[in-house]
């Protein structure tokens, strides 16, 4: 019996908008193993990111059950699903989402601070070294450029030292090369800490750098479930 | 459950967003600020009118009480006592007078007997000095230095003796008194204070109405109309018996209310700006909101962020808002104070009365404003979702009705009116927000509207120097003089001369008198006397008749001649007019009624004879014209009438009738009010018409009579209203300023705020083809809306309150009046910010550009 | 009154003290678990500070953690001795195979000089083949074992990346020469990189040589090195067969090899070493290609802080 870090049973995801319903997730089971690089991959509409928003705690699935490290997230209110995210998730968002009063470096370390743990400045100083940042650690994320925006936020995810990594399109807003390079970091970056990643993109080329590709189609998995099938 | 102590970082990052969001963070401060000095400022004024009203008071009545009454029964003592409303009651009488010392035969000192509560309770705050104790013994005195100097026994010290003659009722006696103790301070002051044993064997009793003082000290501080009769019918009052009060309850009451209305303004402008810019800012940052729950702030942490901003706007918002009162309030205060009418006589600068619980209260209030305006945003920011900030969910809230109204009315419209459809209908569209705009603007707008309407009464009260409208009236004061030798002609041919030789001057109209006097006959004279009797008289008529039939030179009194202006403006203002000619030529004469209950009709063609004072045979009669009622025209009042005839008429009776007074007009325009207004801010008096004064003043300066004459004028009266207003205005214009100001700030946060909030919708519409101009029409449509509904506000409430205010202060009898000046540029100034700031708001997106907002995520 | 206020005063003002104290003390508390735990997932070990003796609540849940922290900590060891055993086993294994490899060589080279028939040749030729492919094998899993088990270490220094390409081209030249494959490289000689100049010029020569081995004769192979934002690029481009999509995750991994490539030289090691001394640097390998136009490999070095 293997144990997953994250798995999904029978989850659905269903809009109302206007008289039609909309099936963003149609019956996935989806499972992560620790420190796997899984890439989503899907077109725009697949439900690819509805299904990073179950993982993460952010939305409510309409049926199924997510269990991200040994848990299962139905039943939790708002506030435990915020302090679930803040312990065991870190989030990758396309347009970096840092906040932007805060310098690079209490951006990094405030999820953090939010649970009132100590900082281990060691470990966020080898991370910006790794990630090349160390320079910027007092520059505030408006005079940054995408791709350091972008390490910045992989920063965030992973000083915590979440049980996984959420990307949602993390190059999406970055040229090709910068973005090449973000993803490079990402999946280093992971190895070196033992990270777990799932990774959502529509960007083959993107999606190679990982370990597993699951595509999505029209709300279901269609192939790629299995562990190298 | 122990809550994870995890909120520092959160108070670090609230400390970072104000300081980034420096403008937001500035607009709330600088609201925070206002609104605390305001309340703080207007609360001062408040409690150091009061403080100062009551110092006032018992300053002037020498005690601290609310109410006196004069004889008090025993039965009415143990009533009032006995009032749960009455918090002391002290009783004192007069127990004689002393009559003649070795040294003064008229020393007019009073002899007083006070009970315990009295010298001990209700005087002691009037007292600045007080040595030895309350006389004991029969011949001990309590005295001040004032009463012994005056009684001739300058310097006589607690222990010394001396002996007076003292009256008490119809006796008199000799004693000698001994000092037992000496103070001073404020009240009446010729006064000895006598122990009770003297006042017993006097024979006065506190239940005589010339004797027994009452005084009343209640519970409350503002005893309201209702309770003053419920206690003057509880005290079931004699037929001499009188309550007064010392303090005016009534106006007091406004006051408290003005102060109240102006904190509860302040709060409101405050409460709205405040939640305005906090929910703009929530709502807007709603995103950001939701991106710190991604990464596991919690709702709580949330509030903690929204609050925490809060408290440090609130809290360095009202400590510069308290710093900057302090500093204020010492210099305008007190000028504040004194013109809502507080006189402190000697030694009485006002002090600034700096109360904590001013403080307090002003904290306080601050902070519940702050909280209840915090209160809605921090839930939408507690509130919302990560994914509804993430912009994922797609909206399917789209406004039905609206869209409907739209497209169904739409159809059959001209351009011009859908514009102003579509304007009216983004108003309506956040009716709330829209009403708090208005009504923010509005209380500027009302504060200011009531600040010149009173300025502008009171700029518009004419300034009249007793009579006809002259500038300047001069009196010979020596008619005042008892002696008849030492009324002198004080304008004498030379002076005249000078005087007309003043540039500026276009009339001078002397008065003259002449003394009479009026020898009994069954008549007319006879009637008058008895009317007179009876009115102003203790004495029945019939004991002085006798000695009046006599010798009617004791009764003197004076024949008046007036020129024919003075006679053609007393026959405007009188309801019957006189025959002209008649009075001219000496046949008729008028009346002063001197408050007789005569009417026209009692005297009308009945006669009156005059004869010179100390010549009975220079006599001569006059037909009755008719009563006045203008005091102007009467110069030494005696008992029998003052007649009024022609100057002529006095002339050709008396060799050198004595010119009384003079009044003077100015050649000079006097300036209308607006002109007055423009010029010098209204209550000052204008320059027109000094420099002839001065010359005039100077020329009576230089006459050998220069002691005997006083003056009024236009131009020191407006001096003098002037200096008793202080700077009563500068502050209210102030008030209006600044809640003008915040309401100013409303106003732009939420337009910059709503445009921002309907970019989308704005290039939508552009998108189809609805032209830059006709978006920039529809923008400044709605700004002139919130103007029109500001100004609608402003004229229901803020007039009425206004008028309400007018009526509470008019104790000057201005006239109500809205100055149409002001207001209009009231108007124009707030239409043109209301105006500018949406096409300012506009340029800025054109500048933009639009595309971005059609592509913008969320 | 007055009485009653100030005492009810006073008792809210002790009790708010009193939870104040308490709540602090929580906090502490906490701090020192967190402490204590972070300590020991460090591996520092369980620092014993002066409390820890105290008869108090952090005394009573200290002596566990000391506890949790020398159980781990023997586990550790045992792990670490099993290590070395491996570690010994796989040099002993490398040392004793060495020996008996190499006289095998040496025999065969006996051989070969007598007299043999045709057929004996031909097998000896073939022993010859496997003798070399044996060699090569254990060479290579000797140096795969020692890098996953750590045994090897990465020492990277801020130098040229120029030579360690040249060496590695060098190196290949001959057997693409031999295959006639035109060789080209577009390095600029002043790049500096921090990386380990040996293991690295290995993982380059690996994927050089794994190009040459997919190639037909007359093809090409381009190397081109560029630097980028964060990474420095190693492309190596060859006009090879192409891997299909779905293999391409799979090529990385250990003994794989192309379904249709099972003889010849190579044991399916060589890009797996490539990926794993890359890995250690802090860099990474990845490969674009589509079946029959060639392949593409980039190896990706972190520039470093300069």
């Amino acid at each position: 019996m293997e144990s997953w870090i994250v798995e999904t049973r029978g989850l659905k995801k269903y809009y109302r908008l206007g008289d039609n319903i909309v099936k963003a997730l149609d019956g996935v089971d989806f499972k992560v193993r620790e420190q796997e690089f899984v890439a989503v991959i899907g077109k725009s509409g697949s439900g690819k990111s509805t299904l990073l928003h179950m993982a993460g705690g952010l939305d409510m699935p309409t049926e199924g059950e997510v269990r991200v490290a040994g848990r299962s997230l139905s039943g939790l209110t708002k506030e435990e699903l915020a302090v679930f995210r803040r312990r065991k998730v870190g989030f990758i968002f396309q347009n970096y989402n840092l906040v932007p009063d805060l310098t690079v470096y209490e951006n990094i370390v405030l999820p953090i601070e939010l649970d009132g743990k100590q900082v281990d400045h060691s470990f966020v100083e080898e991370l910006l070294e790794v990630l090349n940042m160390t320079e910027k650690r007092e520059a505030f994320p408006g005079n940054l450029s995408g791709g350091q925006q972008q390490r910045a936020a992989i920063a965030r995810a992973i000083a915590s030292k979440p049980a996984i990594i959420l990307a949602d399109e993390p190059t999406g807003n970055l040229d090709t090369a910068s973005g090449h390079d973000v993803l490079g970091l990402l999946k280093v970056v992971a190895k070196k800490f033992g990270q777990t990643i799932v990774l959502i993109t529509h960007d083959q080329d993107i999606a190679q750098l990982a370990d597993r590709i699951v595509v999505i189609e029209d709300g279901k998995i269609r192939k790629g479930s299995g562990l190298y099938a | 459950m122990l809550r994870n102590n995890n909120m520092q970082a959160v108070s670090r990052m609230a400390v970072r967003s104000l300081k980034n969001n420096r403008r937001r963070s500035f607009t709330m401060i600088t609201a925070v600020l206002l609104s605390v000095f305001m309340l703080f400022s207007v609360m001062t004024v408040g409690v150091t009118y009061f403080k100062m009203q009551r110092l006032q008071n018992i300053r002037m009545s020498g005690g601290d009480f609310d109410a006196i009454m004069y004889g008090a029964a025993k039965e009415q003592q143990k009533t009032c006592k006995e009032n749960p409303d009455v918090c002391r009651m002290g009783i004192s009488a007069m127990s004689g007078y002393i009559a003649e010392t070795e040294f003064d035969s008229t020393p007019n000192v009073v002899l007083m007997w006070a009970d315990d509560v009295w010298w001990n309770e209700i005087m002691a705050p009037a007292r600045e000095r007080l040595e030895g104790r309350y006389p004991v013994e029969e011949n001990e005195i309590m005295v001040t230095e004032y009463a012994l100097e005056k009684c001739g026994f300058k310097g006589l010290k607690t222990g010394d003796e001396f002996t007076a003659v003292y009256g008490a009722g119809e006796k008199k006696k000799e004693m000698t008194f001994r000092i037992c103790g000496i103070w001073d301070g404020y009240g009446d002051r010729s006064v000895f204070f006598v122990s009770e044993e003297f006042y017993r064997q006097t024979g006065f009793s506190p239940a005589d109405i010339s004797s027994g003082r009452l005084c009343v000290k209640f519970r409350q501080r503002i005893i309201p109309q209702k309770m003053q009769d419920e206690f003057i019918e509880s005290m079931e009052l004699g037929k001499q018996q009188k309550v007064l009060f010392t303090m005016d309850s009534a106006f007091s009451v406004q006051i408290l209310t003005g102060i109240a209305g102006l904190v509860l303004i302040t709060c409101l402008c405050a409460y709205l700006l405040i939640y305005n810019i906090m929910y703009l800012s929530v709502a807007g940052n709603i995103r950001y909101y939701g991106l710190l729950q991604t990464i596991g702030m919690s709702g709580r942490q949330i509030g903690h962020l929204v609050w925490r901003q809060m408290l440090l706007i609130g809290g360095v918002g009202t400590a510069g808002g308290l710093m900057l009162g302090s500093v204020v309030s010492f210099g305008v205060v007190p000028s504040v104070v004194k013109a809502l009418g507080i006189r402190m006589g000697r030694g009485g600068e006002i002090t600034v009365a700096f109360h904590p619980l001013i403080l307090l209260l002003t904290v306080l209030i601050a902070g519940i404003t702050v909280y209840i305006a915090g209160r809605k945003p921090v839930k939408i920011a507690v509130m919302c979702s990560p994914m509804e900030a993430l912009g994922y969910r797609p909206a399917v809230r789209a406004d039905k009705r609206r869209r409907e109204s739209m497209a169904g009315r739409g159809r059959s419209v001209s351009p011009a009116g859908r514009i102003w459809r579509m304007a009216k209908e983004q108003i309506a569209k956040d009716r709330k927000k829209a009403g708090i705009v208005i009504l923010s603007l509005a209380a500027g707008m009302s504060v200011f509207l009531c600040m010149a309407t009173l300025l502008c009464s009171q700029a518009a009260r004419e300034y009249n120097p007793s009579y006809r409208d002259f500038d300047m009236v001069i009196k010979n004061d020596t008619v005042q003089k008892e002696e008849s030798e030492e009324r002198l002609q004080i304008f004498d041919q030379e002076l005249l001369k000078k005087l007309n030789g003043i540039d500026g001057i276009a009339e001078i109209a002397p008065l003259v008198y002449t003394e009479i006097a009026v020898p009994w006959e069954p008549g007319f004279a006879d009637q008058w006397m008895r009317e007179f009797y009876e009115m102003w008289m203790t004495i029945p008529y019939e004991d002085d008749l006798a000695e009046y039939k006599e010798s009617p030179e004791n009764f003197g009194s004076s024949l008046v001649g007036i020129g024919r202006e003075d006679f053609e403006a007393l026959n405007e203002m009188s309801p019957q007019p006189v025959d002209e000619e008649d009075f001219l030529s000496g046949k008729t004469c008028l009346l002063f009624r001197n408050g007789l209950d005569l009417k026209n009709s009692d005297v009308e063609g009945k006669s009156v004879t005059c004869t010179e004072y100390g010549n009975r045979e220079n006599a001569r009669t006059f037909e009755i014209a008719g009563l006045v009622d203008e005091n102007a025209y009467t110069a030494l009042l005696g008992y029998p009438p003052t007649i009024i005839v022609s100057r002529q008429a006095v002339e050709e009776f008396a060799e050198e009738p004595v010119i009384f007074k003079a009044g003077i007009r100015y050649e000079k325009q006097r300036l209308s009010i607006w002109e007055r207004i423009l010029q010098t801010g209204g209550y000052q008096p204008s320059d027109a018409g000094k420099e002839t004064e001065d010359a005039i003043l100077s020329v009576m300066e230089d006459s050998p009579f220069h002691r005997d004459y006083s003056y009024e004028s236009r131009i020191r009266m407006m001096e003098e209203a002037k200096k008793a207003q202080g700077n009563m205005m500068e502050a209210g214009i102030g008030a209006a300023l600044i809640l003008a100001l915040i309401g100013v700030m409303n106003y732009i946060n939420t337009f910059v705020g709503n445009i921002q909030n309907r970019r989308v919708e704005i290039a939508v519409l552009e998108s189809i083809g609805m032209t830059g101009r006709q978006v920039k029409k529809m923008l400044l449509l709605e700004g002139f809306l919130y103007a029109a509904g500001a100004w609608g506000v402003t004229a229901v409430l803020g007039t009425a309150v206004t008028y309400m205010i007018y009526q509470s202060m008019n104790y000057m009898d201005a006239d109500f009046m809205i100055p149409l000046l002001p207001v209009l540029g009231m108007m124009a100034l707030s239409a043109a910010v209301c105006v500018s700031v949406p096409a300012a708001a506009y340029r800025k997106i054109e500048k933009e550009g639009i595309v971005e907002y059609i592509t913008m995520p969320c | 009154m007055a009485g009653t206020a100030i005492f009810a005063g006073g008792t809210v003002a002790v009790s708010m003290w009193r939870v104040r104290r308490l709540k602090q003390e929580v906090y502490r508390f906490t701090e020192q678990v967190e402490q204590g735990l972070d300590h020991i997932i460090s591996g520092e070990g369980f620092p014993e500070n002066e409390e820890s003796g105290k008869d108090s609540l952090w005394g009573r849940c200290s002596e566990k953690l000391w506890r949790i922290c020398h159980i781990w900590t023997k586990r550790e060891e045992a792990d670490a001795r099993e290590k070395q055993l491996m570690k010994e086993l796989i040099s002993d294994i490398s040392h004793q195979t060495r020996t008996p490899i190499a006289n095998m060589r040496l025999y065969l080279e006996f051989l070969q000089e007598e007299e043999v028939s045709e057929k004996g040749r031909e097998f000896l030729s073939l022993l010859e083949g496997q003798t070399r492919k044996l060699e090569f094998l254990l060479g290579s899993m000797v140096k795969m074992s020692r890098l996953e088990a750590g045994i090897i270490h990465i020492r990277q220094e801020q130098t040229g990346l120029f030579d360690t390409i040249a060496g590695a081209a060098g190196e290949i030249v001959p057997a693409a020469s031999n295959r006639q494959i035109a060789l080209s490289v577009d390095c600029s000689e002043d790049l500096q990189v921090k990386h380990d100049r040996k293991w690295t010029e290995e993982a380059v020569f690996n994927v050089l040589d794994n190009a040459v081995k997919y190639t037909e004769p007359g093809g090409s192979i381009h190397v081109v090195v560029r630097r980028q934002e964060v990474f420095t690029r190693i492309s190596i481009r060859d006009t090879g067969k192409g891997i299909a999509r779905e293999r391409q995750a799979e090529i990385f991994s250990r003994f794989y090899r192309e379904p249709e490539v099972h003889d010849g030289e190579g044991a399916g090691i060589g890009l797996y070493l490539s990926r794993k001394i890359l890995e250690l640097q802090g860099g990474y390998i990845e490969v674009r290609s589509e079946a029959g136009e060639g392949a593409e490999f980039s190896l990706y070095l972190p520039n470093g802080t300069a």
